[in-house]
């Protein structure tokens, strides 16, 4: 039995690992997914991680090749872990957007209104996270559902950050701020209710969550869910790779990294 | 560990770090609370004598009850409780409080099984004794049987408390900030996770340790009035 095991490993492709956070985009873009309009790696497969971190420490220890995750997260990420680099190719095009509970029609209106009218606050929050300067964490209300009316109750995941992570006891990032923003427009208190990521989508319009704030990009699948509010942010997934790794240094557009990686595999 | 001393004092994740806390022992004592009482309540069930139809249909009851949360994984019964079956009732709850009754509801199907030993380990003459004084079957087994059986598992109930507190890490999922949550997001903070991740196992380490000193005290006090000792 043993042996043909291994000899079954030995016939079968070869399949390389990347590290990706579970559930996120970059999932899907490795391992394929129809409703996502991606073809998936061929000969590479995917391996989840609850954060980006823990991906990016694994790819240290050698368990994944490479990392797969969202741009903004991944420079964040070289800014903190010494020995990794990204490759600056946006290998897909997103949009972020904040899924609605589909029962409250009148939130989603004032959120897109808020996204309209407050674009100079929106852009200065997108910069400030950018720049990293001036960032202060926010205190948020716990939630109470009696008084559910009076509160903005934010699903998400504060392991995304510039979007989403923890300050000591305070959230901050990008989506938190927005929020925030929308909270303190329409008048109420702004409760986080901070899970794993895959069940930020599904939490949505459960337990009195109104709305998903999680660097969500817009997708078929998820609007089956929610109700996607406008977009704040363009966004795409990019290679994190070893600093000493140089394969990846002439490539300029994602077809050059995607032929690169299946040609790697070969 | 600077990074860390920073989010954990300067920024006061050391307030997060205690609720999470408060959670966690919240979950595990509410959940052996509510599993001794169902447990023992189950057990009880398990050895009544079954001449008749009624208790042969609850031993059937508790049977299934058993099987479906002893065959299952805890995190997969708080997630389906927690964001399929109250969702689908209508039911919003606070996540504590469902993981309270959760953990609960998990423990009890473990704690019937210890209880039906416990109450199995006591000698029969026990019960034969007191119904032989005209106690009704009830108060035989509440005020003669019972007791005796806690004390012969009182260690295995002290393992089961531990194992409570340990597993409440899973609560994350339904989004209950608890202590390994709270470790996480300092962690996740810096992605940084060495000085963390030992932190937590320390403070896991020490609540576990003054469990265990807590059921022996508790054995020392019932051992008392042991002839044996």
């Amino acid at each position: 039995m043993a042996v043909s095991m291994f000899a079954l490993t030995a016939c079968g492709e070869k399949t390389t690992k990347i590290g990706v956070q579970s559930g996120t985009t970059g999932q899907y873009f490795v391992d394929g997914d129809a409703d996502w309009g991606f073809d998936g790696l061929a000969g590479y497969e995917s391996k989840g991680y609850s954060n980006g971190g823990l991906a990016v420490a694994d790819m240290k220890n050698g368990a994944v090749e490479y990392v797969i995750i969202d741009k903004a997260p991944a420079n964040q990420l070289t800014k903190l872990v010494s020995g990794i680099k990204v490759i600056d190719v946006e290998l897909t095009e997103e949009e972020y957007a904040f899924g609605v509970d589909k029962k409250q029609a009148e939130l989603l209106a004032s959120i897109n209104t808020i996204l309209a009218t407050k674009q100079t606050e929106i852009k200065a929050i997108i910069d400030k996270y950018a720049t990293g300067e001036g960032i202060v964490g926010i205190t948020t209300a716990k939630k109470d559902l009696s008084k559910a009316d009076k509160q903005l109750v934010v699903a998400t995941n504060a392991a995304f950050a510039p979007f989403e992570y923890t300050i000591g006891d305070k959230f901050a990032g990008i989506d938190v701020e927005i929020m925030k923003l929308v909270a303190d427009t329409l008048d109420l208190e702004l409760v986080i209710e901070d899970m794993e990521f895959d069940a930020v989508v599904e939490s949505v319009g459960k337990h009195g969550i109104d709305v998903a704030a999680a660097g969500l990009t817009v997708n078929e699948k998820r609007k089956e869910s929610v109700n996607f509010s406008t977009s704040y942010y363009n966004a795409a997934q990019v290679l994190i790779v070893p600093a000493d790794e140089t394969v990846f240094d002439g490539c300029t557009t994602a077809e050059a990294v995607l032929a690169k990686l299946d040609e790697l595999n070969k | 560990m600077k990074l860390f001393l920073e989010q954990f004092i300067t920024e006061g994740g050391y307030k997060t770090v205690l609720s999470g806390l408060l959670a966690t022992i919240e979950i595990a004592i509410g959940g052996l609370i509510i599993g001794i009482i169902l447990g023992t309540l189950i057990a009880i069930v398990r050895v009544m004598p079954k001449y008749k139809i009624f208790p042969r249909i609850l031993d059937g009851v508790c049977d299934v009850y058993v099987a479906l949360f002893r065959g299952t994984p805890m995190t997969v019964q708080l997630l389906i409780g927690y964001w399929v079956l109250l969702p689908a009732l209508g039911i919003s709850l606070d996540a504590v409080i469902v993981a309270i009754i959760m953990f609960g509801l998990n423990s009890a199907a473990y704690v019937s099984e210890m209880m039906r030993s416990g109450i199995q380990s006591v000698d029969i003459g026990q019960l034969e004794a007191a119904r032989a004084l005209g106690l009704p079957y009830s108060t035989a087994m509440m005020k003669i049987v019972i007791p005796q059986a806690i004390k012969n598992i009182l260690p295995t109930l002290g393992n089961e408390f531990i194992v409570l507190i340990k597993d409440t890490s899973i609560c994350s999922f339904i989004a209950v900030v608890d202590v390994t949550k709270a470790f996480k997001n300092i962690a996740d903070a810096n992605y940084e996770y060495v000085v963390p991740y030992l932190f937590l196992a320390a403070v896991y380490l020490v609540l576990v340790l003054g469990i265990t000193a807590l059921v022996k005290v508790m054995e020392r006090r019932l051992n008392k009035s042991d002839r044996k000792q």
